[in-house]
């Protein structure tokens, strides 16, 4: 292969991440259910023991929803941590959760139901959807830029 | 010892260079999404899928969905690590070429 075979190499490359670039969109209501899933999880500490479970399982079972549905809608699965430039999202979504936690557990303890629970679970819900929203955004811009693979 | 940017020869063909392309960006892509977006046809996809399994690059999955069996393709670790190196040699390559053309 030579040099200028490369930079043919590179450009098809190029397409290719353009092509997928074109269809790599998510409604906001898929962004919308990732954000729901992750305030369940934290919801689940925020409620006595046998609402606990409950939670967990339906969190659980929406989780395996959303790949499935993603699978059977879009042909592919693009996890959050898929993409490079868009891993920013996914860490804040995840200290955003983190941080739900160690609200829930500082103003009531686990298995607490106290009146911070639903403005600490809205809050996560809320955070959680736009950081999906910014993921999107990161993932896209990486495909059109042609990131570093 | 040459200083040549090695290039992987499982991605050579631009076909492969493509699927590679599609796989380095998702967990795991449909047969026919994958298809659809580097454009080639169901038997040229076929054949360069199965090189790529035989060469221990991508993994192929069937699996049954609204009463079809569809074949998932996915990345595996060798197949993640060798595209990687191939991109680096690509670019290195590229670059010696511009380097050539403004050096001229």
């Amino acid at each position: 292969m030579d040099q200028n075979d490369a930079m043919k190499a590179l450009d098809s490359v190029r397409e290719t991440d353009r092509a997928l670039e074109r269809r790599a969109r998510w409604p906001l209501w898929r962004h919308a259910a990732f954000g729901a899933l992750e305030a369940l999880l934290l919801l689940a500490w925020g409620v006595p023991l046998a609402a606990m479970a409950a939670c967990i399982v339906i969190a659980l079972g929406g989780l395996w929803w959303i790949v499935a549905d993603d699978r059977r809608r879009y042909g592919m699965f693009v996890s959050g941590y898929s993409s490079r430039a868009a891993l920013p999202a996914t860490w804040l979504a995840l200290a955003i959760v983190l941080s739900g936690l160690v609200a829930l557990v500082l103003t009531g303890g686990p298995n607490q139901w106290t009146p911070y629970v639903l403005p600490v679970v809205g809050t996560v819900f809320v955070g959680c959807t736009l950081a999906s929203i910014w993921w999107e955004k990161l993932y896209r811009a990486e495909l059109r830029q042609g990131g570093v693979q | 010892m040459s200083n040549v940017p090695q290039i992987d020869p499982a991605y050579h063909h631009p076909a492969r260079l493509q699927i590679a392309a599609m796989l380095a960006r998702v967990d795991e892509v449909e047969f026919a999404t994958l298809r659809d977006i580097i454009e080639v046809s169901d038997s040229v996809l076929s054949k360069h899928l199965s090189a790529l399994s035989d060469a221990g690059y991508v993994k192929l999955k069937k699996a049954k969905s609204e009463g079809r069996q569809r074949t998932w393709a996915s990345f595996t670790r060798d197949g993640r690590n060798g595209f990687a190196k191939h991109m680096a040699a690509l670019r290195e390559l590229a670059e010696m070429a511009e380097q050539a053309v403004a050096a001229e």
